[in-house]
Parts: structure tokens; C-alpha cells; sequence
């Protein structure tokens, strides 16, 4: 056996190859690397900014005040539960690997399907949010088309960095967690010296609501999503985590303290902004109640400092997402759980990157966005553009959030059952705290499950309802009794390490 | 209507009896519960952190097999 890593445990590779598969992946990525990509990805200038609308509408002041603390609150269980998992099961595949020791290969298929749908949803998601934001900003007429073309450009310089590089990105990702903390202490400065301010109580005291046909309590709920979709994407980390050194140490410390410190400065900047409101009824009216707030107090030359700022960091969230699916489709092609596996199992030689898989992902988040435009073009009085767009960062919260959910309560089975036991703990592990952790975390993915599916966002239920029926009907008919959940790539140690070989020839 | 809704939602005119009582709530204990809110997340977040750091150290030094089977080194 190799010599001991400072994590206490076995070399990377040594545990890599307790789980049978070999070192395929370039492993370059530090500590500060790792955490800096689900910082990235957590992107508390992309996800607090752009739903800061939806937040203000439903609840006033009080959804950044309390809304915001009290779901970062819960996420910490949430990410500390993932935590423990990620370390004691070190692959790329993550939670759909850990679903399927955990419960079997129905559990890894159905987690790793609904990983893949909230990831390419996030990257839809993310990456059109920022070509709407860019597009006016490079001076282009604002029409679908546009957006589109922007679009397709943002994904193609998202491949082309993930397919030449783990490095490259990593690189990136470590600058986009100090832009990420420059960018909030820009905004919080700017204001603190330069705006008018609110007293401290406003943020915990003002309540607001456009919502006047349900009590004020549920508005403020139906706010929460603007937490609750910023902290989604964690789970990178644990995607990454054959690339990441010292890996069962490294990774789980990045998934906890990449949301801590994303609340922290999240709560920062909200606070500040949200103090500096000047007159609520017309800020919630607005297109963009967030660079609204910045023009009033500051001039629209700010205002447009500030949307370059969000607009860089959107595009750095995307990058982030796009090698986080792109690891998952690896891993889940690797164990022949895609069709045409093989191909998107492929590893780059020249780069060590899994390229197929880069690129599927960026064509599958292209597509999805398309073929939204493409319904409302064939069904224009039926359908609006703006309010299926919106489902699709609630598709992406909730189908994220059960793929983390499953893992979470089959762990806890496991528990119960005695299969799991101390031993079972990787060197990151929360000792006796483990179970009620876990059974926080849980029950609150099933209360926001149920919450972002609810008046008025019901259109996501539809969607989600019917794609989850769709892949349950695919298990049947299709996969049930062939896949096998994951798959040694060799059976003895000499077979990985001539893999590995292979790959450095 | 529209212009109703902002002055429901500006507290200006309540719209029913309980947005009303929730409201008087909020306005009263809010800033209460928001300082233990955040006092809790900052605890929280800590005791979290901490637990799981010195399980890493006790891990250093008792080194655990994985459960898969794998031997003790």
C-alpha cells in the first residue's frame, strides 16, 4: 500500500484503486483550487443578483434579512452531510456513486439522472441569464436571436477551456474566488461610503409583498428560492475530486466552507444593497431590482460597473459548471450508465480531460434552452418565453437538491440497518452528529422540494413531474437489470496501474 | 388592482386580517429574530466545522480501513 497523505488516510491513488478504478484524470488541483470551484459555481453574483427580483418581490426586505441567513442555515447541513459522503467515497461520480453503494444501482441510475438534469438546467440557466446580461452590453439589439448566438459563444468558450485543461481552469476558478470577493467588496464599499442608507431594523423588520391572494408567511417562503438556487452547484467539488490532492480531506472542507464563506459574503452584500433602497415599491418593479438599486444611489455609471462585474462573474460560474457536468457525465459513462458510453467515457491523452463528455455537455445545455424557444415559436399563444424561463432555475434547484437528498437518506438507512458504521467514515466525518445532521439536511430537501413546486410555480412541478415520469418509464422499459450501478475498470491493482500506464504512453 | 397591490405591499392598506397580524409581527420581533438567526448560523457553522476537524485529526491518527474492505496500511 502507498505511503500515508496528510489526510491520515492512503494515497489518492490507492484509494482510487480500492473503488477499481484507475488514475485516468490528471490530478492537479490543490485545496484552494478545489473549494474555488464550487465557490465559483455558488457564485453569490450570480444567484443572489439575478433572482434579488424575485427575493424583493415576494417577501421585501425580510428575505434578504432573515431569508437569506435561515437558508444558509439549513444548506450547512446539507453540505456538511455531503461532506462525510465525499470523503469516505472519493470518485467522480459522487452522488450517483454514492447513491449506488448506498442503495443500489436503481438508487445511482435515478441520482444520477437527476444530477445531470439540475446540471445541465444550472448551466442553461446561468449561461443565458448571462448572455441576456451581455448582450445590451455589447451594444446588440435584444431579441431571442441574439441571445441565442451570445449564448452559444459563452458555452463554446466554456468547452474549449474545460477540453484543454484541468489546469487552465483551475487556474481560472482560483482567480474567480478572489474576483467573486473583490466583486462583493466593490459593491459593499461603494455603498457603505457612497449611498444612503436604511436603518439596520429595515432588513429584519420592513415587510413587503406583491403577492396580495396568499398570506404574507407564504410569499416570504416562495422568496427563499433566491437562496436557495444560489447554493446549488456544490456538489462540483466532489465531481472533481479524482483531480484534487489530498482528496479526502480537500474536498470535503471545500463543499462546507465554500457555502459558509458564500454566506457570509452573500449576506454581506445583501444587506448592504437591500439597505440602500430608496423607494421599495419602485425597486420591485423594476427589470433588474439589483442594478436598479445601484443606479439610483450611485448614477447608471455605476450601475453598468456593476453589471460588467456580474456579468464576468456569471461567465465564471458557467465555466465552473460546465467541468462539473462534464465529470459527472464521465463517471456515469464510465460505468456504461449513458447511451453511447463508450464514446463519452473517452479521455483526452493529449490533455487528460474527459473531452466527450465537455462537449456533450455544453451541447446538451445549448439544446435546452433552444428547444424552449423552439416550443414558444410553435405555440406562441399558449406558451411566454419569461415564464418558462424561470422554471428552468427551479428545475435545476430541485432536481439538484433530491440528487443530493438520496444519498443522504440511504446513508441513514444504512445506519439503521447497521451497514454503515464508523469505519465506513472517511477522515471528514461529523462522529455521533452524523445522524441528526443528516436527517436536517433531509427533511429540508423535501420541504423545499415541496415549496419550489407550489403556487406559482407550478409550471416547474409540470415540467419536472413529466420528466421524472419520462425517465422512470426509460428505467423500466430500458435499463432495469442491465445497469449494474458502478463498474471496476480492472480486478486486480496491476491491470489499473497498466491502465494508467496507457494513458501516460 | 395594481395600484392596490403596492399599497397592500407597502403596509399602507392590509389586504386581509392575517397579512395584517404577520406583519405587525415581523415589525415588532423582527430585528429579535434576526440577530438570533444569524447568532445561530455563525454557532452552527462553527461547532459544524470544528466537530468535523477534529475527527480529521483523531482520523491522522488512528487511520481507519474504508468500508469497502480495503486492509489497513
Amino acid at each position: 500500500m502507498s505511503r500515508p497523505d496528510r489526510g491520515g488516510g492512503t494515497s489518492d491513488k490507492a484509494v482510487l484503486h480500492r473503488f477499481g478504478y484507475a488514475q485516468e484524470l490528471l490530478r492537479d488541483m490543490g485545496g484552494f483550487s478545489n473549494f474555488a470551484i464550487s465557490f465559483s459555481i455558488i457564485s453569490i453574483l450570480t444567484g443572489a443578483v439575478t433572482l434579488y427580483g424575485v427575493g424583493l418581490n415576494a417577501g421585501g426586505p425580510l428575505v434578504m434579512g432573515i431569508g437569506w441567513p435561515l437558508v444558509t442555515f439549513f444548506v450547512l447541513f446539507v453540505a456538511a452531510a455531503m461532506a462525510e459522503l465525499a470523503s469516505a467515497i472519493p470518485t467522480s461520480g459522487a452522488l450517483y456513486h454514492w447513491a449506488s453503494f448506498l442503495g443500489g444501482p436503481a438508487w445511482g441510475w435515478l441520482t444520477a439522472w437527476l444530477n445531470l438534469i439540475g446540471l445541465i438546467a444550472a448551466i442553461a440557466g446561468i449561461d443565458y441569464g448571462c448572455a441576456q446580461f451581455l448582450t445590451p452590453l455589447l451594444g446588440l439589439p435584444e431579441t431571442p436571436a441574439n441571445f441565442t448566438v451570445v449564448f452559444g459563444v459563452l458555452l463554446l468558450s466554456h468547452a474549449v477551456l474545460n477540453h484543454i485543461g484541468i489546469r487552465t481552469v483551475a487556474r481560472l476558478n482560483d482567480f474567480s474566488a478572489w474576483y467573486h470577493v473583490a466583486g462583493v467588496a466593490i459593491v459593499v464599499l461603494a455603498l457603505a461610503f457612497f449611498a444612503p442608507k436604511q436603518p439596520v431594523a429595515y432588513l429584519f423588520t420592513k415587510t413587503f409583498t406583491t403577492v396580495t391572494d396568499k398570506p404574507y408567511w407564504f410569499a416570504f417562503l416562495g422568496g427563499l428560492l433566491q437562496a436557495q438556487w444560489t447554493y446549488t452547484g456544490y456538489d462540483a467539488l466532489a465531481h472533481t475530486i479524482e483531480e484534487t490532492h489530498n482528496a479526502r480531506v480537500s474536498a470535503p472542507w471545500g463543499i462546507y466552507l465554500s457555502v459558509a464563506i458564500s454566506g457570509f459574503f452573500g449576506y454581506l452584500m445583501l444587506a448592504f444593497v437591500t439597505l440602500a433602497v430608496k423607494d421599495l415599491g419602485a425597486t420591485s418593479a423594476a427589470a433588474n431590482p439589483f442594478i436598479y438599486i445601484f443606479e439610483q444611489a450611485l448614477g447608471s455609471t455605476f450601475g453598468r460597473v456593476v453589471l460588467w462585474i456580474v456579468t464576468l462573474a456569471m461567465w465564471f460560474c458557467g465555466l465552473s459548471c460546465v467541468t462539473s457536468t462534464s465529470r459527472m457525465i464521465f463517471a456515469f459513462a464510465r460505468d456504461r450508465g449513458l447511451p453511447l458510453s463508450a464514446r463519452w467515457a473517452r479521455v483526452s491523452k493529449r490533455w487528460r480531460t474527459p473531452a466527450a463528455a465537455v462537449w456533450l455537455a455544453a451541447a446538451l445545455s445549448f439544446f435546452l434552452p433552444c428547444l424552449i424557444l423552439g416550443l414558444v415559436a410553435l405555440f406562441p399563444r399558449r406558451l411566454d418565453f419569461s415564464r418558462l424561463y424561470p422554471a428552468v432555475t427551479g428545475i435545476s434547484t430541485i432536481g439538484l437538491y433530491l440528487s443530493y437528498g438520496i444519498p443522504l437518506l440511504l446513508k441513514l438507512r444504512a445506519i439503521r440497518r447497521g451497514v454503515w458504521t464508523e469505519r465506513a467514515n472517511g477522515p471528514w466525518n461529523l462522529g455521533n452528529w452524523s445522524v441528526p445532521v443528516n436527517v436536517v439536511a433531509v427533511i429540508w430537501i423535501a420541504f423545499i422540494t415541496v415549496l419550489f413546486v407550489l403556487p406559482p410555480n407550478e409550471l416547474t412541478g409540470c415540467v419536472f413531474a413529466g420528466t421524472l415520469g419520462v425517465m422512470l418509464a426509460f428505467y423500466f422499459l430500458r435499463v432495469r437489470g442491465r445497469f449494474r450501478g458502478p463498474l471496476r475498470q480492472a480486478k486486480s491493482q496491476e491491470d489499473l496501474l497498466l491502465l494508467e500506464q496507457e494513458l501516460e504512453k | 388592482m395594481r395600484t392596490r397591490m403596492r399599497r397592500v405591499a407597502d403596509g399602507r392598506e392590509r389586504g386581509t386580517r392575517k397579512i395584517y397580524r404577520q406583519m405587525i409581527f415581523m415589525e415588532r420581533y423582527g430585528l429579535i429574530i434576526g440577530m438570533a438567526l444569524l447568532l445561530s448560523v455563525s454557532i452552527c457553522a462553527y461547532l459544524l466545522a470544528r466537530q468535523a476537524a477534529r475527527n480529521v485529526k483523531r482520523f491522522r491518527e488512528d487511520q481507519h480501513e474504508s468500508f469497502l474492505g480495503g486492509k489497513k496500511p
